[in-house]
């Protein structure tokens, strides 16, 4: 009883219980949730299935699968070495791109420069050909898929990121970035491009060369991609497999357009 | 010591908005006599002593007309309210002490009025003494005035009064509040400023008025609005009144 | 009858209330009690890298205090002075209307402050000083934020002040600042102080304006302009995506805050009773 109340105040809402019953439960990538949303929806008018999706991190995802709190896991990263008892299913890619304030003249950066910037090595924007002026670095709070993707695509240690100032969702990034003029940040590609098309005060860095962009990452040529998967673990029902099948058939392709992401198929 | 001034009020009409409180209010108090105005609740007696002062000044919509003079020199021409109500004390019907120290309730006027430190503690101990507290507060001057019982807080009001050394004292019902022993205390206090003081003192104890007063002015309303009916000395006001209204009121109040 | 109905009604919500905040502070000590044991002294010793099991709070309990004191420190004596102007100093027809849009302001929700703090306030520091997102950030929108309340806590207060005390003030011609200065004000102090306390405690626990604008990087305060991290921030970033341990220490940072939130409304109940004590 104790244990019931103390999951029920702690986590807040977090469904308690995981297999059985015509409900699915899908947990974890900000990233993902909102258009996981969209698909579950979708699957519920076709096939009469509750899903019920949360947002909270890849992390959470990963987490609730292994316990049980959750059928599927929705990871916006690559499974690593430790995550082998896993089974991920990629339904789209994104990439994270390294995004400016508008009025910022700078439109391209390259790995090393990045790296300079997060370690505290260049602090100034006139060394990237900018005029003298500070560099305001904005980073990630720790746990994020989008962080951990990050420090590893740029070989860089958390611990040594010195950053000016730290952000949660995506969309507190953007918002940072447009209202700051000398900072520097990074966000996933499909939010950033949809933010910079809509009059957001951003722009897109051109990395290594190539243009972050969703069509560079659906043509597998950005450096910065990243993987969106929907995970499991053990033997799947039939119910979860149907979802899974659902979430990458052309019948949801434009629903990950329509999120800026590039479908895995179709 | 200079002779106290007369107070003259002529015509003295003090309104809030529409409604006039006290209409053609006249008479004269002379130098250094006590003057009682007495009457029934709600016929304008404070209104008038507030507009005395000006303290009408603060009450939005409150005007005051008619003309108000201090041996002849009309107080709406003085130039300011501050030195007016300098000259002019007030005592108030609750006594109303700061929640200072007994101390400080007489150095904080003396200190917002300019009286150089040194010689503040002097004129707080005079005040005191003219008012016969000294005695027996000296040894507890730092004690909150609020711990005092009411007529010596009422003592304490008057003697804050007297220390800014003013002329004229207006007391509105000074003793209502206060129980017997007390209210003949404070009662004594005023007779004994007689001839120091020009004094305009309201009351509803007629038999007070008849004790202390030197003139006494009766007031009356009429047609919802104050007014004055007679002026005349103590004893020809109480055994021999022109005014119905008058003969009426004393008897009613004495017999 | 029926008040007797009311009457056990308010009774057993308050004690639900009661039973409830209770309940929680049980749980939270149930689930912290053994980590925190565990970690002792590390908890203040050690920095914030909670991937690495470090899981040191002392910047963040710094970076807590620090915002929500210069916001106190900004926000009351702006709050005292701007009562006390309406009160005795503003024309008349200006205090309804002035307090009726500070009651207003009261009610918007935290998160349109931290909305406004983050599109006008940070780029405004961020102009003057970069990187805008501050420890001065998060003070003044938390100081705009408890200003509307900690302003009519004044206001009410000086409404308790009998108005012999001004009458008499004004038949001895004492200036009004003297009046403010000397009677007005240490009278009215404990009752302000408890108002200011409650404000305290408000924006210690504020979250997601202090979110916005903080810049949330875990560093002792040292320049205003500088970004700090609080505890609530901390708690809002991290507790969506931690796990074990890491969560563990989200539930203990919230347990200190709760028992410091009680601390200080018992302080200011404490003073707001010396004050009905006096009076």
């Amino acid at each position: 009883m104790t244990r019931l109340i103390a999951m029920a105040v702690l986590s807040l809402g977090l469904a308690g219980c995981g297999q059985g019953g015509d409900k699915l439960v899908v947990t974890g990538s900000s990233t993902l949730a909102p258009v996981i949303t969209e698909v579950a929806e979708r699957f519920e008018k076709d096939t009469g299935i509750e899903v019920d999706v949360q947002s909270g991190g890849s992390g959470r995802g990963i987490n609730d699968v292994r316990q049980g709190l959750a059928d599927i896991g929705m990871v916006s990263r690559a499974l690593d070495a430790s995550e082998k008892d896993l089974d991920p299913v990629v339904v789209a890619r994104d990439g994270i791109a390294m995004i400016v304030n508008a009025d910022n003249p700078v439109d391209a950066i390259t790995r090393a420069e990045v790296r300079a910037l997060y370690r505290g090595e260049t602090d100034n924007w006139q060394a990237l050909g900018w005029t003298e002026r500070p560099v305001t670095v904005i980073n990630k709070s720790s746990g994020r898929a989008t962080l951990t993707r990050f420090v590893e695509y740029f070989g860089l240690d958390n611990r040594n990121v010195e950053a000016d100032m730290v952000i949660g969702e995506n969309q507190q990034g953007i918002q940072a970035v447009a209202s700051a003029p000398a900072a520097i940040g990074y966000v996933s590609v499909g939010a950033a491009e949809y933010e910079a098309g809509a009059g957001t005060a951003i722009r897109l860095l051109e990395l290594d060369g190539v243009a972050a962009s969703t069509s560079t990452v659906g043509a597998g040529r950005y450096p910065l991609g990243r993987d969106l998967n929907l995970i499991t673990t053990g033997q799947r029902s039939a119910m979860v497999q149907r979802f899974l099948d659902f979430a990458r058939s052309d019948e949801v392709a434009d629903l990950y357009r329509k999120h800026y992401f590039v479908p895995a198929r179709g | 010591m200079k002779q106290p001034p007369t107070l003259e009020l002529d015509d003295v009409h003090v309104r809030y908005g529409e409604h006039a409180a006290i209409a053609h209010a006249s008479f004269r108090v002379e130098s250094g006599e006590i003057m009682a105005l007495v009457g029934p609740s709600g016929c304008g007696k404070s209104s008038l002593l507030a507009g005395i002062n000006r303290l009408t000044d603060t009450i939005p919509g409150c005007t005051t007309r008619g003309t108000i003079t201090l041996d002849g020199s009309p107080l709406g021409q003085w130039p300011d309210a501050a030195s007016l109500r300098r000259t002019v004390g007030m005592v108030f019907q609750q006594p109303n002490p700061f929640p200072l120290s007994i101390h400080d309730n007489l150095r904080f006027p003396l200190a917002e009025h300019g009286v150089p430190r040194r010689e503040r503690d002097e004129r707080a101990e005079q005040a005191l003494r003219s008012v016969g507290l000294w005695e027996e507060v000296h040894n507890r001057l730092g004690r909150s005035a609020l711990t005092l019982s009411g007529g010596q807080q009422q003592r304490l009001c008057m003697a804050r009064a007297l220390v800014l050394e003013p002329e004229v004292l207006l007391l509105d019902e000074p003793c209502s509040a206060l129980d017997p022993m007390a209210s003949a205390a404070v009662e004594e206090l005023i007779d004994s400023l007689r001839g120091r003081y020009t004094i305009l003192m309201v009351t509803h104890n007629l038999a007070q008025a008849r004790r202390l007063a030197d003139q006494v002015t009766v007031c009356w309303v009429d047609n919802d609005c104050g007014c004055v009916v007679e002026t005349g000395g103590r004893e020809q006001i109480f055994t021999r009144g022109r005014h119905p209204v008058t003969r009426a009121y004393c008897a009613g109040e004495c017999g | 009858m029926a008040d007797r109905w009311l009457h056990r009604l308010l009774w057993l919500s308050a004690m639900l209330a009661a039973l409830v905040l209770g309940g929680i502070v049980v749980l939270l000590i149930g689930r912290t009690a053994p980590f925190i044991a565990q970690q002792g002294m590390e908890l203040l010793a050690r920095q914030w890298y909670p991937g690495d099991g470090e899981f040191g709070m002392a910047a963040m309990i710094a970076g807590s205090l620090a915002v929500a004191v210069l916001a106190l420190v900004l926000a009351a004596p702006l709050a005292v002075a701007l009562a006390a102007w309406l009160r005795y100093f503003a024309p008349g027809w200006l205090r309804r209307p002035a307090l009726a849009l500070f009651a207003l302001m009261a009610g918007i929700p935290s998160v349109v402050y931290g909305l406004w703090g983050l599109l006008v306030l940070v780029p405004w520091i961020n102009g003057w000083v970069p990187p805008g997102a501050s420890w001065l950030a998060g003070s003044l929108v938390l100081a705009l934020m408890i200003l509307p309340l900690a302003l009519l806590v004044t206001d009410a207060a000086l409404a308790q002040v009998p108005p012999d005390w001004l009458h008499a003030g004004a038949a001895l011609a004492l200036s009004r600042v003297g009046m403010l200065r000397r009677v007005v004000l240490p009278h009215t102090a404990p009752a302000i102080a408890s108002g200011v306390v409650l404000q305290f405690g408000r924006a210690l626990g504020e979250t997601m304006a202090v979110l916005m604008v903080c810049g949330n990087v875990v560093q002792w305060p040292g320049s205003v302009f500088e970004p700090v991290r609080t505890l609530t921030a901390n708690i809002a970033l991290e507790m969506s995506y931690a796990a074990g341990d890491h969560r563990i220490a989200l539930f203990a940072s919230g347990l200190l805050l709760m028992l410091v939130t009680m601390a200080l409304l018992a302080l200011s109940w404490r003073l707001g009773r010396r004050h009905h004590g006096t009076a």
